[in-house]
């Protein structure tokens, strides 16, 4: 019986696609924190090994048309949707395998539904990329400080601890809760903080040497929904079996 | 939690009949590609009555987004709406519908909604609308309104005033507590 269980656990794995990884329960501490917010734990869970590609986005746009570059409506996605496809189903020779960017939250989301998944939260996303690492801390700030670095296929470097490709230094990528990123200091209209937000959002950096961090989260808290850019993707979580909300 | 959601909604479906907000005039018309009613989730409002996002068409309504356990600043927004609303002329308030929304899909009941109105003497055309998860984040989300929801179950949220026209399509929004609303009055009377 014991022998057998044993077994299962090893079999297990080779069920999971090979586009997934996955990420075992985890406790994420965020780097900014709310009054009483206190660390949260994350998986266990299923994440994309790597960054979904234009290919596969084609092939979501296909099967539904309101998400095609000359269909999606103006709430769902700003005028650069898609920007760098040469049309409804075409985009440059040799871009198959590129990560997709040009997607707007709403399209991104809709695109994990699609394939019975979701968008990472904030605190999975930032687990699973294992960004607090040094070595990818020099590696984001490096990425960050080559302002319009060229993209290239999905999953051509060494995958990180859990398995994952293409987390820093390739995009940005879309989380579900990005409008959880609220910065202070945005005074315009001379309403203060506490006139903007309910509860007020006091920011306290748990380690001000995180700059990686602080930017990703000062990056979040400058999107909006519609928006898209050059280089923001994005890629898909599973809940595992049992492991649901 | 979850069962107790369903049943709400199964209940809601039979009083769908009831629902109020069905005068579809252009309802065959395609809706303009920014209305945020193209959403089309589902409510349910203090009455327990099933709303369609896509129901809200034909009237321009006030909009704001918050959760009624909050103590702090959103009995403010709405004393806000609720001046503003009086504001207009008593002829044309008639035709302009309150829309509230909760952010809290865990707790929001009917019921918790039905009693905010009543402590907070909201005028009963004023609705109060819950929903799930996924259809709040979607509907901040459209808006542009950004929330947390912190561990205590407290909400950290933007406060803000929307304005809709019969379409769905923000014309106005005035952002905080206590602000001035002059411009805001003067794109809503444009709009009315």
């Amino acid at each position: 019986m014991k022998a057998a269980a044993v077994f299962l656990l090893f079999v297990f794995p080779l069920a999971v696609p090979a586009a997934e990884v996955k990420l075992p329960k985890s406790v994420y501490s965020p780097l900014f924190r709310d009054p009483g917010e206190a660390d949260s734990v994350v998986g266990p869970l299923l994440v994309d090994k790597t960054p979904v590609t234009n290919q596969e986005f084609l092939a979501f746009v296909t099967a539904f048309p309101q998400f095609s570059k000359s269909k999606i409506q103006p709430l769902f996605a700003d005028g650069g949707y898609l920007a760098h496809w040469l049309g409804d189903a075409a985009f440059a020779k040799g871009e198959a395998r590129f990560p997709v960017t040009h997607v707007s939250w709403f399209a991104a989301r809709r695109y994990c539904e699609s394939r019975g998944k979701r968008l990472p939260t904030i605190a999975e996303w930032e687990v699973a990329s294992d960004a607090r690492s040094s070595r990818n801390e020099a590696k984001i700030m490096a990425w960050y400080g080559r302002p319009g670095a060229r993209l290239r296929d999905v999953g051509a470097e060494p995958a990180n601890k859990f398995g994952l490709t293409d987390a820093h230094g390739l995009i940005w990528e879309w989380v579900d809760n990005f409008s959880e990123s609220i910065m202070s200091g945005d005074s315009r209209g001379g309403s203060s903080t506490e006139s903007l937000f309910c509860g007020g959002a006091a920011l306290k950096a748990k380690d001000p040497k995180m700059y990686a961090t602080f930017m990703r989260f000062a990056f979040r808290s400058s999107l909006n929904a519609r928006y898209t850019s050059v280089n923001l993707g994005f890629r898909c979580v599973r809940d595992m079996d049992g492991g649901g909300e | 939690m979850k069962f107790a959601f369903f049943l709400i909604l199964s209940l809601v479906q039979t009083s769908r009949a009831h629902d109020g907000h069905s005068h579809d005039l252009k309802a065959d018309s395609p809706l303009p590609g920014t209305s945020i009613l193209q959403l089309g989730s589902v409510w349910k409002n203090q009455r327990g009555e099933s709303v369609k996002l896509g129901d809200l068409r034909g009237k321009s309504r006030f909009v704001v987004v918050l959760y009624t356990r909050c103590d702090t600043a959103c009995p403010l927004i709405v004393e806000d709406l609720k001046e503003i609303a009086t504001e207009l002329d008593p002829k044309k308030s008639g035709q302009v519908g309150v829309s509230v929304f909760s952010l809290d899909s865990a707790r929001e009941t009917p019921q918790s909604l039905s009693d905010f109105s009543v402590k907070r003497k909201l005028p009963t055309h004023w609705d109060l609308l819950t929903s799930s998860p996924a259809a709040v984040s979607e509907l901040a989300a459209a808006l542009g309104v950004r929330y947390k929801r912190l561990k205590d179950g407290e909400f950290i949220h933007s406060n803000v005033i929307f304005f809709l026209n019969r379409n769905g399509e923000i014309v106005a929004r005035k952002e905080g507590l206590k602000t001035p609303r002059a411009e805001f009055m003067k794109q809503v009377r444009k709009n009315l």
